[in-house]
C-alpha cells in the first residue's frame, strides 16, 4: 500500500473509526487481489481513497461520490470497453472522483509545449502536429503566452507555480462551464493536485465546523478555530520550506557529473606514496580471520529476501489479475442496456501487421543510429553498454567481509540439539574463543568483553575529546515553534519515553539482524549474547538528561490520539506488555512462531467488522 | 537532441450533443514491445487487448500493431502497441516500434537467462533511436519460472533488478498465461508517461511476480518539466 505524502497535521480530527474502516478496505484489496476495487467501490463505481485520513462516513463525500459516479459510469457504458474505474483507481490522481482529471494530461501537454520551445530548431513534423492539435482551445492563449514568456518570467512562474495554476484554473473553468458541473474548489492550485483529490481534502476546506464533527464530543474544552489558525501560520512555512531548501543541495545523478568536477587536479601534487601502487583490495585480509563473500544483495536493495515458501504453480491464482470488464458486461447485460452500446469503439482491436517494405540488406540511418545490414544491428549508442558492464565487472561488486566464524559452530548446529541447548552451547563457545585469541592490531587490542578496541598500554589511553562537552540533543523535533516564540511546556515526563525508545530500538534491531526470522520466541528470550551486545549502547542514555519541549498543541494532540487509540483497542488485548513477557498466552493458538500474530488477528477483526 | 519522444498526440473532439455538451480529449500513446524471439511479446499484446491467450507460437513477420482504448473520464487514451518481431531479420524495423513510442517495453523470458542478456543490445539500439521513451523491463512466463530452482530464481531476480536499475526502468514479472501483472505493465507505463502516481502496491519479494516501479523510470518524465 502506498502512503501518500500528506500533511497529517491537516487532518488531526479524523477519528480512528474512519481511519480503520478505509484502511481495512483498501488493505483487503491489496491482499494479492489484483483488481483493486472494494465492494463499496464497486457499488459506487468509485474506490474510497486509500488515504488513511479520508473518511467515507460523512455525507459530504458520499453524496459527491454518487453524483459523480452516475456521470462517469454512463460514459463508460457508452464505450462498451473495459472497466475504466478499475483502471483509474490504481492512479492516485484519479481516485478523487474529480471529473476534470484530464489535468494530468494537460500538464503533460503544457510541459511538452515548453519542451517544444526549447528544441524549436529540430522540430519534427510530428512535433508540429502535436503542437497544432494540442488542446486547440488553448492554442491562442498558448501562443500569446509564449510570446510574452521571457526566461525570467518563466523562472519566476515556475518557482511560484503560478503558470500551471493559472492554466489549470482556466481549463477547469472552461470545463465546468461546459459540463455545468459544480466544482467544490475551483481555486485549488495545480501544485496541490497529487493530494488534492481525496475526499478528506474536499471536506476540510470549505467549512471548518464539519471537520470537528466526529471528534467533537472528545474535545469539549478545545477551541478548534484557534488551532486551525495556528496550523496555517506555522505548519505551512516550517514544513514546506525545508524540503525545497534541501533540494538546492541535492546532488545530481552520478552520471551527469564528472568525478573531477570539484577538484583542481594537478598530478604533481599527489604524494609519491600513492603513486603507481597496485590497488589493494580488502582481499589481502587474513582469511583465517575474515570470510569474504560476494554480497550482491546490496546492489538490489529493492528486492527482499524470501521468507515464505516458494511459489508453486497452483498458488499463482493469488496473483491473477481479474478483468472486471467481463463482470461488468455481464452486469450490464443483466440490467438490459448492454445491447444499446454493443458496437465496438472506433479503435477496433484488430491486429494489423506492418511488413518489410525494404530489403533488409539496405543500410538505414536514423539520427545517430546506423543500421548495418551485415551485422543486422543498429550501431551507435555503445556507451550505454558501459553502464551494464559496470554492474557486471567484479571490482564494482560489493563484498561482505565477516569475521570468521569459529570451526566448532557448524558442528554444533549440525547436531541440532534442542533450541535452548544449542544457543547456550554457542554462547559458551564464543566466550571460549574470545579468551583463546585476543586480536591485536598495532597498539590496539580488541576487548571482546566490551566489544571495543582499547590501547594495549592502558596508561597511555587518554581521551582527546575529554574537554569537549557532550551536545545535548535538541528539543522535540517538531518544535519549530520555539523560534516563533510560542508558549512551550517542558515535559520532563516524556523523558521516560525517550529512554524507553533507546532501550527498545537497538534491541529490536538486534533480533531482526541476528536471528533468523523463523526463530521462536524462546530463542529470543535466551539469546543473552545479543542483549549484552547492545548493552553498550545503553550507557549513553543513562548519562544524558534529554529534556523535551512540547507545546500545548502537541500535548493536546497526543492526549486525543491516545484517547482514541485506547478507546479503539483498549479492550482487545492486554496493553503494556508484549508477547515476550507472556509467551504462554500464545501457545494455545497455532501461531506461536510469530509473536506479532495478534496484530493480524486485530487486522482480521477490523476487516470482518467492516464487511 | 531529437524529439522522438514527443509522440503523444492530443486531440480534442468536440461532440456537440443536444442534451449535454461534452469535451472529449483523446490521447494517443504509442508503446513499443521489443525483445528476443519467443519471449512472448505478441502474446502479451494480444492478452492485454483482447484478453485471450494462445499457447501456440506464431512468429511475428514484421511489426504487429494493435490498439486499445482506455477511457479515463473525459479522456480517451488509445494505446497503440507496436510489437516488433524478435528475429534478427526484423531489427531494421526497430525504428517503427521505437520512434514515436512514449514507452518501450523490453521483454525477456524468465526461463531463458540469455534473453535477459540480450536486453543490453535491445536497450542500446532502441534507446539510441529514441532516448526519451520510458523503458519498462518485463520478465515473461512467470508461471514457468516458479517451477525452477529457487537459487536460479533469486539469481535471475537480482540480475534483472540490476538491469532495471541501469536502465532506470520499472521491473515487472508477468505471466500472460495466468494473467499476472499484464494490465499492470500498461498502467505503470501510463503512470510514468504522464507523471501519475500509481497506487498499486509493489511486489518486491524474490519469488513473487515482481512489480517494482516507484523509484524507477522517473528521471525522464521529470526531465520534461525542466
Amino acid at each position: 500500500m502506498s502512503i501518500r505524502p500528506m500533511n497529517l497535521e491537516d487532518f488531526p480530527e479524523t477519528s480512528f473509526e474512519d481511519m480503520e474502516s478505509t484502511f481495512g478496505k483498501v488493505n483487503g484489496n491489496e491482499e494479492r487481489e489484483p483488481a483493486p476495487v472494494s465492494p463499496l467501490g464497486r457499488n459506487h463505481g468509485i474506490l474510497p481513497t486509500p488515504s488513511s485520513v479520508s473518511s467515507n462516513g460523512t455525507t459530504f463525500s458520499n453524496s459527491k461520490d454518487k453524483r459523480l459516479s452516475v456521470g462517469s459510469s454512463s460514459r463508460t457504458d457508452e464505450e462498451g470497453e473495459e472497466d475504466e474505474e478499475d483502471f483509474l483507481n490504481d492512479f492516485e490522481e484519479f481516485q478523487g472522483k474529480k471529473d476534470n482529471i484530464d489535468d494530468a494530461f494537460k500538464t503533460y501537454f503544457n510541459l511538452n509545449d515548453n519542451n517544444n520551445k526549447n528544441y524549436t530548431n529540430d522540430k519534427s513534423n510530428k512535433n508540429d502536429k502535436s503542437n497544432k492539435s494540442n488542446i486547440n482551445d488553448d492554442n491562442d492563449n498558448n501562443e500569446l503566452y509564449k510570446q510574452k514568456n521571457t526566461d525570467l518570467t518563466r523562472d519566476i512562474d515556475e518557482k511560484l507555480n503560478l503558470r500551471s495554476s493559472r492554466r489549470s484554473h482556466r481549463l477547469k473553468q472552461q470545463q465546468s462551464m461546459m459540463e455545468l458541473k459544480p466544482h467544490l474548489k475551483p481555486s485549488t492550485s495545480f501544485s496541490r493536485i497529487p493530494n488534492s483529490l481525496s475526499a478528506g481534502d474536499l471536506r476540510i476546506r470549505p467549512n471548518a465546523s464539519v471537520r470537528f464533527k466526529k471528534s467533537m464530543p472528545a474535545l469539549s474544552n478545545f477551541n478548534g478555530t484557534i488551532r486551525e489558525e495556528d496550523e496555517a501560520k506555522h505548519d505551512l512555512p516550517t514544513l514546506k520550506r525545508p524540503q525545497r531548501f534541501l533540494d538546492d543541495f541535492e546532488e545530481s545523478g552520478e552520471e551527469e557529473e564528472p568525478d573531477d568536477k570539484d577538484f583542481v587536479f594537478d598530478e604533481s601534487l599527489i604524494q609519491p606514496q600513492f603513486l603507481n601502487k597496485a590497488s589493494e583490495s580488502p582481499l589481502r585480509l587474513s582469511p583465517s580471520q575474515y570470510d569474504i563473500i560476494r554480497d550482491d544483495t546490496l546492489l538490489t536493495p529493492r528486492l527482499h529476501r524470501r521468507h515464505r515458501d516458494w511459489n508453486s504453480k497452483d498458488k499463482l491464482d493469488s496473483f491473477k489479475e481479474r478483468r472486471k470488464s467481463q463482470q461488468h458486461q455481464q452486469q450490464q447485460r443483466r440490467k438490459g442496456y448492454f445491447h444499446n452500446h454493443n458496437h465496438r469503439p472506433q479503435t477496433s482491436s484488430r491486429i494489423q501487421i506492418i511488413k518489410q517494405e525494404i530489403d533488409q540488406n539496405t543500410p538505414i540511418k536514423n539520427g545517430r543510429m546506423y543500421y548495418n545490414p551485415k551485422t543486422m544491428k543498429w550501431e551507435g549508442n555503445e556507451h550505454i553498454l558501459d553502464k551494464f558492464n559496470k554492474v557486471e565487472s567484479q571490482d564494482e561488486k560489493p563484498l561482505l567481509i565477516k569475521t570468521r566464524t569459529s570451526a566448532q559452530e557448524p558442528l554444533n548446529s549440525a547436531t541440532e540439539a534442542s533450541d535452548t541447548e544449542n544457543t547456550s552451547k554457542r554462547t559458551s563457545n564464543r566466550t571460549n574463543n574470545k579468551q583463546s585469541h585476543n586480536r591485536i592490531v598495532g597498539k590496539m587490542m580488541f576487548d571482546e568483553e566490551n566489544l571495543k578496541w582499547v590501547n594495549i598500554d592502558e596508561n597511555e589511553e587518554e581521551d582527546p575529546f575529554a574537554n569537549i562537552e557532550d551536545v545535548v540533543p535538541p528539543p522535540a523535533a517538531a518544535d519549530f515553534d520555539d523560534t516563533l516564540g510560542e508558549n512551550t511546556l517542558k515535559a520532563p515526563s516524556s523523558r521516560i519515553n525517550i529512554n524507553n525508545n533507546k532501550h527498545i530500538s537497538p534491541f529490536l534491531r538486534s533480533h531482526s539482524q541476528l536471528l533468523p526470522s523463523g526463530a521462536s520466541s524462546l530463542d529470543r528470550l535466551n539469546s543473552s549474547a545479543t542483549t549484552r551486545y547492545h548493552s553498550v549502547g545503553f550507557t549513553r542514555s543513562d548519562n544524558s538528561d534529554p529534556q523535551f519541549q512540547l507545546n500545548s498543541r502537541q500535548l493536546e494532540k497526543f492526549w486525543h490520539e491516545e484517547n482514541k487509540w485506547s478507546r479503539k483497542v483498549g479492550a482487545w488485548f492486554i496493553m503494556g506488555d508484549s508477547s515476550d513477557a507472556q509467551p504462554t498466552d500464545f501457545t494455545d493458538s497455532n501461531e506461536v512462531k510469530n509473536p506479532r500474530s495478534f496484530m493480524y488477528e486485530i487486522r482480521n477483526m477490523v476487516l470482518n467488522s467492516t464487511r | 537532441m531529437d524529439n522522438s519522444g514527443q509522440e503523444v498526440q492530443g486531440h480534442q473532439h468536440q461532440q456537440q450533443q443536444p442534451t449535454n455538451v461534452k469535451v472529449k480529449n483523446q490521447v494517443e500513446v504509442q508503446i513499443g514491445l521489443v525483445g528476443d524471439a519467443q519471449v512472448g511479446k505478441t502474446s502479451l499484446m494480444v492478452k492485454y487487448v483482447q484478453n485471450v491467450f494462445d499457447e501456440e507460437y506464431t512468429q511475428t513477420l514484421g511489426v504487429n500493431f494493435l490498439k486499445r482504448k482506455v477511457s479515463i473520464r473525459s479522456t480517451d487514451i488509445i494505446f497503440s502497441i507496436m510489437d516488433l518481431g524478435g528475429q534478427r531479420e526484423f531489427i531494421n524495423m526497430l525504428p517503427i516500434a521505437s520512434l514515436g513510442s512514449s514507452a518501450l517495453v523490453f521483454l525477456f523470458d524468465l526461463t531463458r537467462p540469455e534473453t535477459l542478456t540480450s536486453i543490453k543490445e535491445w536497450y542500446r539500439q532502441a534507446h539510441g533511436l529514441n532516448e526519451r521513451a520510458i523503458p519498462v523491463l518485463v520478465g515473461t512466463k512467470y508461471d514457468l519460472f516458479v517451477d525452477l530452482d529457487p537459487v536460479y530464481q533469486e539469481q535471475l531476480s537480482r540480475a534483472s533488478m540490476e538491469y532495471a536499475q541501469v536502465m532506470d526502468a520499472p521491473l515487472i514479472f508477468c505471466s500472460t498465461a495466468k494473467s499476472i501483472n499484464v494490465q499492470k505493465i500498461f498502467k505503470v507505463a501510463l503512470a510514468k508517461i504522464f507523471n501519475l502516481t500509481l497506487t498499486v502496491p509493489e511486489i518486491n519479494e524474490i519469488g513473487d511476480p515482481l512489480l517494482i516501479y516507484s523509484s524507477l523510470g522517473n528521471k525522464r518524465s521529470r526531465g520534461i518539466s525542466r
